[in-house]
């Protein structure tokens, strides 16, 4: 079932009414949606339950402080019998797939309203243009000049419309400036969209065209990507050429939405080597640089969750040194997931690949 | 213990002349007692002697050695001395490390600095391993002193009779409704040929009659859990329909069943049996079952009961459903046995289009007194053959089919041959490959049925046709025609029959591999169950207290499949007669502070030794189910879970003081 949501104030407004009406017709007891803060522009993940502050959510906002699934995963780590609608791009929403397959929370209570997403920009440079500009959330679906500002794993993310939602919001084929069109994609959807007197209506007409044309974009692009990163990664040298200013600071870990780990390996005490050790590979050496680990830090990543990589591309984000993390997770991923025809949240019941036996393969 | 009071002893051991000329064995041993902890290092010339192991004990005692690192041979070979070594000097068996210098330097290295270099690194990287070692110790719990044998065959009965002397309770489980296997369809077995039913009937008597024997036939193990000296099996015991406890067997229902027309499963379907029968008269049980897919009853639901009527013993039950028993046993023998190779895709033997080309089971049904024709060799039609070809090799030693020799073909072919002249005179042309008769008077029936005339011709068959070469010869009138070269010398020949057997191969039975699966034996690429040494433990799998018997570990005749079926039941016997047995100490152990309850560990885990604790959110271990595979630790990327003595640190210290 497919609505338009009208709103001449725009598309952003048509949103917030309906996660209002969510609220106040009972139909969930919170909202999960992004939301600006009193202190800054920077729309954050917020769990809203009074209606009037839902004046605050701006989901369509082009950028994403990181990948709220890890943040959605913990308001969802048991059933607690409240509902929750939970407003997520499609990169958040497969990463938070991956996490209930991983048993680190649960569907149950939740309302899933996905994003279609044209991209996100870097935080630092969305403030910056939210300052030049305010607005930046109806403006960036008319204004090319912003949409060439998504970041890196945006440009080549085939991945824009979301699976597995109950509601999606639909920006392709839509004047955002008059209102968004909103999909139901389950029954849960429907019922709501029903509930609240939305009719059917065909979805516009450039919809399907428009959708095409971005897909076949971005799998140019990624494509692209993918032939320069399998050079830059061909054998460890240059692999260790691409990550030679890591610090190890481990923000890319730590931004992962499925590096789930509740402490990480590499701070166990599997790594802390005992000082004996280092001065002799010094000394075998003639030199070795400090921390050691960061080769093995980085292909110990890609070995965990290279099939689980949705491309969300936080990791290049948060990188202090200009590390393209997620140009080869994107490379090494990409690979892995073809290999066994597994796509990390196209399905939760589709099973995590290291975790079947097929006699054939053997 | 703090890592300033590790005192580590290093041994160097020259293997005789098998390490000390390629390895410089005293500059191993300098290079290590520069090593960071190491106390005291040592060469000597056998380090596994008994004053190679005083050295050791002495020098734990004198200096206050806390650790010892040998560098000699491979841990399977003498892990275990010197683990006692340590032990019998006071400190824990598992604050030792081995590092093989032998298989892996000195014989695999051809330069001498390079092997000395190499050994070097293996004892660096032992005593970087032993410092992070910590003292483990095993448990040692009660066995529940019962066998299961699985496969009522010749070597599923030898088994269940040998343990059963022991003086253990046996539950042998056999699928069919009478035990017996494949020997029971045998008239004569090869080089003496003993009459099989002569030979095996007192077997399958004394089995039903054993006191240590509980028989369940016409059932199956639907599930095995548990560990060495506790596991716990379900069996399903299929319906008979018959009232085993007042079943007489006077077979008189066998005779007024109506339905007659089913072609007899034992008898290779060369004749027909009623829908309530017995495979064979010896059967034990000397119970019939009723063929729910046959009788007029069970099948169609239509008035009948001829065999109820005629019951004096009251023993016919049609409400009979089938019963699972839980029975609980210290040790499993697994006597699956095997099939024969089905020749029908071989279709150049035509096999299932020739009617006078028969598969050796067929063969030996025919040639059986209790068999189709009564014991006499004849064709369809009822005539005896006056030119018989047998083929060897049937499914075996080709690439196409199964690689491996069948073991048994050769033999059982020179067995019909001889048979065949003996009983019908007729000409017989057998075709080899190589004639393998390796067995205690093997070669000397070969040479035996040579001298009775038999025609041996080196060659693999091409064809066998309908096609005569001289289709006017009266003759040879619907005969067929088997074309080979004589690769001897190396002439095309086409040879007019009447009968052609083909001497198939053998391959595991069917369901093997699901009662491998239930129960954790692998089997190799061609389905045979893997022992745990081709060599030193071909009766053992790495399931401890699971043994194999007979062909489901591999082709094998009778001689070798009752002395296996001997050696299972010693195995077994020897293993529950202690009482206990002790648990493994090198296990796997969850960190229940890393522990992100992702249940990776429990879905990869195949002994389901790993159970989730839902209340913590956490996986934990059975410490008994445990075999410490280490799937889990692998599996799991937190390294929560790790195995005890294979820990990351240990690994990782070993492979660092190698890499660096």
């Amino acid at each position: 079932m497919y609505s338009v949501l009208k709103s001449e104030k725009g598309g952003v407004f048509a949103v917030r009414s309906l996660l209002k009406r969510l609220l106040t017709e009972n139909m969930v007891d919170a909202v999960f949606v992004a939301a600006k803060t009193p202190y800054s522009d920077l729309p954050m993940p917020t769990l809203i339950s009074s209606p009037e502050n839902i004046e605050t959510a701006d989901p369509l906002a082009p950028v994403a402080p990181f990948n709220a699934s890890r943040q959605a995963s913990i308001l969802l780590r048991s059933d607690t019998g409240k509902r929750l609608a939970l407003v997520l791009r499609p990169c958040e929403i497969r990463a938070l797939i991956e996490l209930v397959k991983l048993k680190q929370c649960v569907l149950d209570p939740a309302i899933l309203i996905g994003i279609e997403c044209k991209g996100r920009m870097e935080n630092a440079l969305f403030l910056e243009q939210e300052k030049q500009r305010s607005g930046i959330s109806i403006s960036f679906y008319q204004d090319d000049n912003l949409k060439e500002m998504i970041c890196s794993a945006c440009n080549v993310c085939d991945h824009f419309q979301p699976v597995g939602t109950d509601l999606t919001l639909s920006v392709f084929g839509v004047q955002i400036s008059t209102g968004i069109g909103v999909e139901a994609e389950s029954e849960t959807g429907t019922d709501i969209l029903k509930k609240m007197g939305y009719s059917d209506v065909q979805p516009p007409a450039e919809r399907e065209a428009e959708l095409r044309d971005l897909q076949q974009q971005r799998l140019e692009a990624k494509s692209v990507l993918m032939e320069k990163t399998a050079e830059d990664i061909k054998d460890i040298k240059r692999f260790e050429t691409l990550i030679a200013n890591c610090l190890n600071c481990s923000n890319c870990r730590v931004a992962c939405p499925v590096c789930y780990c509740k402490e990480c390996v590499f701070v166990t005490d599997v790594f802390a080597h005992e000082p004996e050790l280092l001065i002799r590979r010094a000394v075998k050496r003639g030199m070795i640089k400090m921390p050691t680990e960061t080769t093995m830090f980085h292909l110990t990543r890609l070995a965990h969750i290279g099939h689980a990589c949705v491309a969300c591309g936080h990791c290049t984000s948060v990188c202090p040194s200009g590390i393209p993390v997620a140009d080869f997770f994107i490379t090494v991923g990409s690979k892995v997931q073809d290999l066994f025809d597994y796509e990390p949240g196209r399905d939760i019941n589709e099973p995590i690949p290291y975790l079947v036996f097929e006699e054939e393969n053997q | 213990m703090k890592r300033d009071q590790i005192n580590i002893g290093v041994y160097i051991c020259h293997c005789g002349m098998n390490i000390s000329p390629k390895v410089d064995v005293e500059a191993v041993a300098e290079f290590a007692e520069g090593l960071a902890h190491v106390r005291i290092a040592r060469d000597y010339k056998f380090m596994c002697s008994s004053p190679g192991q005083e050295f050791i004990i002495d020098d734990i005692r004198q200096y206050g050695l806390n650790r010892i690192v040998v560098a000699s041979c491979s841990p399977r070979m003498h892990e275990a001395t010197f683990r006692n070594a340590c032990e019998t000097a006071g400190i824990n068996r598992h604050y030792f490390q081995m590092a093989n210098i032998r298989e892996q330097a000195a014989w695999v290295t051809l330069d001498t600095k390079e092997a000395t270099a190499k050994a070097m690194d293996l004892v660096a990287a032992a005593v970087a391993r032993v410092t992070y070692h910590r003292p483990l110790e095993s448990r040692e719990v009660k066995v529940n002193k019962s066998i299961l044998v699985i496969g009522g065959g010749i070597a599923g009965m030898q088994a269940a009779i040998s343990s059963g002397n022991a003086g253990y309770q046996v539950y042998l489980i056999e699928r069919e409704p009478s035990i017996g296997g494949h020997m029971a369809k045998f008239d004569k077995t090869f080089p003496t040929l003993d009459c099989a039913a002569c030979i095996m009937t007192p077997k399958m008597v004394e089995v039903g009659q054993h006191e240590s024997i509980r028989l369940f036939t016409y059932s199956e193990v639907v599930s095995v859990e548990g560990f060495v000296g506790n596991y716990s099996v379900r069996i399903l015991k299929k319906p008979r329909f018959i009232d085993e406890s007042k079943c007489n067997g006077c077979g008189i229902c066998m005779e007024k069943c109506p339905i007659k027309k089913i072609p007899s499963e034992f008898n290779e379907n060369l004749s027909f049996r009623t829908a309530i029968y017995s495979p064979f008269p010896q059967a034990v049980p000397n119970t019939p079952v009723i063929d729910p897919d046959h009788c007029r009853i069970l099948a169609e639901n239509k008035p009948c009961g001829a065999c109820e009527k005629f019951c004096e013993a009251g023993a016919i039950d049609f409400n009979q459903q089938p019963e699972h028993m839980d029975i609980t046993v210290g040790s499993i023998i697994i006597a699956t046995g095997f099939k024969a190779f089905d020749p029908e895709p071989l279709v150049q033997y035509g096999y299932g289009i020739y009617p006078e080309v028969y598969t050796s089971l067929e063969f030996e049904r025919l040639n059986n007194a209790t068999g189709p024709t009564g014991g006499s060799i004849l064709m369809k039609g009822g005539d005896f053959p006056k030119r018989v070809a047998i083929i060897h090799c049937v499914g075996s030693r080709d690439a196409q089919y199964r690689e491996y020799c069948s073991r048994v073909c050769c033999m059982y072919s020179m067995k019909f041959a001889h048979l065949v002249r003996e009983k019908t005179g007729a000409e017989v042309w057998e075709f080899y490959i190589d004639v393998r008769s390796p067995g205690k008077l093997y070669e000397e029936f070969y040479n035996r049925v040579q001298k009775e005339g038999v025609h041996m011709i080196r060659g693999r068959v091409a064809e066998v046709t309908d096609i005569l070469d001289d289709p006017e010869n009266s003759e040879d009138k619907g005969r067929l025609t088997v074309v080979a070269e004589n690769t001897l010398t190396r002439r095309m020949l086409r040879i007019p029959v009447d009968m052609v057997i083909l001497s198939v191969g053998l391959e595991p039975a069917e369901g093997a591999g699901d009662v491998g699966r239930m129960i954790g034996v692998s089997s190799d690429g061609n389905g045979w169950f893997t022992e745990l040494h081709a060599k030193l433990a071909p009766v053992s799998t790495v399931i401890k207290g699971v043994f194999l018997a007979g062909c489901c570990q591999g082709p094998k005749d009778i001689p070798d499949t009752v002395a296996q079926a001997m050696g299972a039941s010693g195995e077994a016997v020897a293993l529950l007669s202690k009482g206990t047995v002790m648990t493994r100490a090198e296990i796997s152990f969850i960190d229940p502070d890393l522990c992100a309850g992702c249940q990776t560990c429990v879905e990869v885990c195949v002994y389901n030794a790993i159970d989730f604790d839902e209340g913590r959110g956490i996986a934990t271990v059975n410490e008994l189910l445990c075999q410490g595979c280490g799937s889990c630790a692998v599996a799991c990327p937190s390294s929560a879970a790790s195995i005890k003595h294979f820990t990351n640190r240990q690994v990782m210290e070993e492979l660092e003081a190698i890499l660096i």
